[in-house]
């Protein structure tokens, strides 16, 4: 245990706050009686939460979403396990470069991706189409995947496998039996932290998404753009919600701690 | 022919030979240790019967067939790994019975032989637990449990005890000769500690940089080393050179009665005697010498006499009913002369 002086601990507290403040004040809003955003300590109403009940264009997006959430974030986990056994495994020689290609999308602005994608859509003529998301967000939270399947798989002690093998199992039992299931920490955090990212994204989907499939963060977007009332607080209230239960889903079942910071069992 | 025969295997990580032309022959039934300092290709050659790796040249033939080239899964081995391998994420009954498992034997039937060999290493009590809430000790049987479950033609140790502390890894030694004998399996251990090859083996393999030195009988190798590295690296030894002329041998100016050794004349013989097969007389030592050192161990004592022929180690046991001998007394020597050990190594002209 690293021992902690009073000016780090100061230091670490106002940095939380500044982390959290924002989060507190747009769950604080969502709940205000008023039609226009304040705080709701002179008058608090779930008014702003009825009326997400009322607009099925946000309804539809937070569907659509999700979906789109779940089915990226799998695409993102078969490129990225085959990939991180690869990189994380074996050597052989590319193998720095392969890895910094598979992780260049984290470097490239969401802005860029979404023309880039835009015009590569447009010659493809999937532009505005579900695939054409899919194969965005896929490509885009494939990195955030790689990255936690990797440091897993660089936890198992390669004589397991050995063992398994020697104890009769051909390589594919072995993977299954063995490899997998030590791997899946790894996988089950990659895909929870692919499918967030995501589902929150914006600036890259603005470009891509067509009246068919809004996503809810570009549904927002539009929503604000005409009118700046709660109602964009009381969904964000939703959605910091529904990912306090992820990682609360996450954390009790893998340990949250171990599988950021990539602490061994 | 022999139950498990290595012919020539050599073993070549690119301009690197780890194992060099090596031929070993373990009948049914036997415990064999690979015996060596680190690094002189013991691993590797275990790893090449149990088919992780693959030879450079030479054959392995088992029972009668030619498993040289054979995926490790259809070897039928039981391996205990040096880290122990355990499965984390399986108890230590799915560990056991896993081997069972993929022989397809039915759930019932393998949950019972897995928990009968549990027990054969006294651990029917830790079924249920993972193999993290076990020591390093229980680990180590659970391994050797799910190596055995499951009737290996062969048994590969490697440096089985070596993760353990030292009162442990003797209890441990014991068990592993005792099981061993009872189960019967063929067995090939690789060891870098003597004493474990020694007190385990029916025979020892005493290898160096990628060769075998010499194999025998653990009771042969330790009285009758073939090689000076042989002699050093089983237990201590000291050793001296001289000259052999009308069957007397000549030590650094000293002359030694040797007659009943039959030497025949050369110029430059090279010994190794024992600290154990050397004594303390008064009268007609073979060499005097001052004792500059002695260590008291509980059942002996170790001594350091500087003698004309160098420095000598004596091991005496703590039973001796001369007056206690002090650093610093001149004392005088004695052995057999037929625990000389000349070690054919360094040629002597006419031996
Ligand atoms: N995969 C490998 N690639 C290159 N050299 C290796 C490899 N495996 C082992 N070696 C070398 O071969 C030699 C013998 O290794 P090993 O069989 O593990 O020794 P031991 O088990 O006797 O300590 C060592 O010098 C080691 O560095
Ligand atoms: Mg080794």
């Amino acid at each position: 245990m690293m021992r902690n002086s009073p000016l780090a601990l100061i230091f670490h507290a106002l940095f939380s706050i500044f982390m959290v403040a924002p989060l507190v004040v747009v769950c604080l809003v969502a709940f205000t009686d008023k039609g226009y955003l304040s705080m709701p300590f002179d008058g608090a109403s779930f008014r702003w939460f009825k009326e997400i009940l009322e607009r099925p264009e946000f309804i539809e997006a937070f569907w659509f979403s999700l979906e789109l959430g779940v089915v990226s974030a799998t695409l993102a986990l078969a490129l990225a396990i085959p990939a991180a056994l690869a990189i994380g495994r074996w050597s052989f020689p590319g193998r720095g470069a392969i890895n910094a290609f598979l992780l260049s999308p984290l470097m490239i602005p969401h802005l860029v991706l979404g023309v880039a994608f835009l015009r590569f859509f447009s010659e493809l003529n999937i532009n505005g189409t579900y695939l054409g998301l899919v194969l965005a967000h896929g490509l885009m939270i494939m990195p955030y995947a790689l990255r936690l399947v990797l440091a897993s798989t660089s936890g198992i002690d390669p004589t397991l496998e050995h063992a398994a093998q020697s104890l009769g199992a051909s390589n594919w039992t072995t993977f299954k039996r063995i490899t997998l299931p030590l791997l899946l920490p790894g996988i089950a955090s990659g895909w929870v932290l692919a499918f967030i990212t995501s589902f929150d994204e914006l600036t890259m989907s603005v470009f891509l998404a067509s009246p068919s499939t809004t996503t809810l963060p570009v549904r927002m977007y539009l929503h604000i753009e005409e009118t700046i009332d709660p109602l964009v607080a009381s969904v964000s209230a939703m959605l910091i919600l529904m990912t306090l239960i992820l990682m609360a889903l996450l954390d009790k079942f893998f340990g949250l701690e171990r599988l950021m910071v990539g602490k061994g069992h | 022919m022999s139950y498990l025969q290595l012919s020539n295997i050599s073993k070549h990580f690119d301009e690197y030979v780890a194992v060099d032309n090596i031929s070993l022959s373990v009948e049914k039934g036997e415990f064999i240790s690979l015996l060596g300092p680190s690094g002189c290709g013991k691993t590797t050659t275990l790893q090449m019967v149990a088919g992780f790796l693959n030879p450079t040249a030479g054959s392995i033939v088992l029972d009668g067939k030619n498993i040289t080239a054979m995926k490790p899964s259809e070897r039928g081995l039981g391996i205990v790994f040096q880290k122990y391998a355990l499965f984390p994420h399986m108890t230590v009954l799915e560990n056991v019975a896993f081997g069972l498992e993929m022989r397809k034997v039915g759930k019932n039937e393998r949950l019972q032989r897995a928990r009968e060999a549990l027990e054969l290493v006294h651990l029917g009590l830790f079924i249920e637990r993972y193999p993290r809430q076990l020591s390093g000790g229980q680990q180590q049987r659970v391994a050797l449990a799910r190596a055995l479950v499951i009737n290996p033609h062969l048994l590969l140790l490697d440096e089985p005890l070596s993760n353990l502390d030292a009162k442990l890894r003797e209890d441990m030694q014991l068990e592993l000769h005792d099981i061993q004998r009872r189960v019967g399996t063929t067995t090939i251990m690789v060891t870098h500690d003597q004493s474990e090859a020694l007190a385990v083996s029916d025979r020892i393999a005493v290898m160096q940089s990628g060769r075998i030195e010499q194999i025998d009988k653990p009771f042969n190798v330790y009285e009758h080393p073939k090689s000076d590295f042989v002699s050093s690296f089983l237990g201590k030894t000291n050793t001296f050179e001289g000259r052999v002329s009308h069957g007397r041998l000549q030590v650094g100016g000293q002359h030694i009665a040797v007659d009943d050794l039959k030497l025949a004349d050369s110029s430059n013989t090279r010994f190794a005697l024992r600290p154990e097969k050397i004594r303390f007389c008064s009268d007609a030592p073979k060499i005097s010498g001052k004792v500059s050192n002695r260590v008291f161990l509980g059942s002996q004592w170790i001594y350091e006499v500087q003698t004309p022929l160098g420095d000598f180690l004596i091991y005496e046991s703590n039973n001796q009913k001369h007056d206690e001998i002090q650093e610093g007394e001149t004392v005088g020597l004695s052995w057999d002369s037929q625990d000389m050990r000349l070690i054919a190594e360094e040629p002597a002209s006419h031996v």
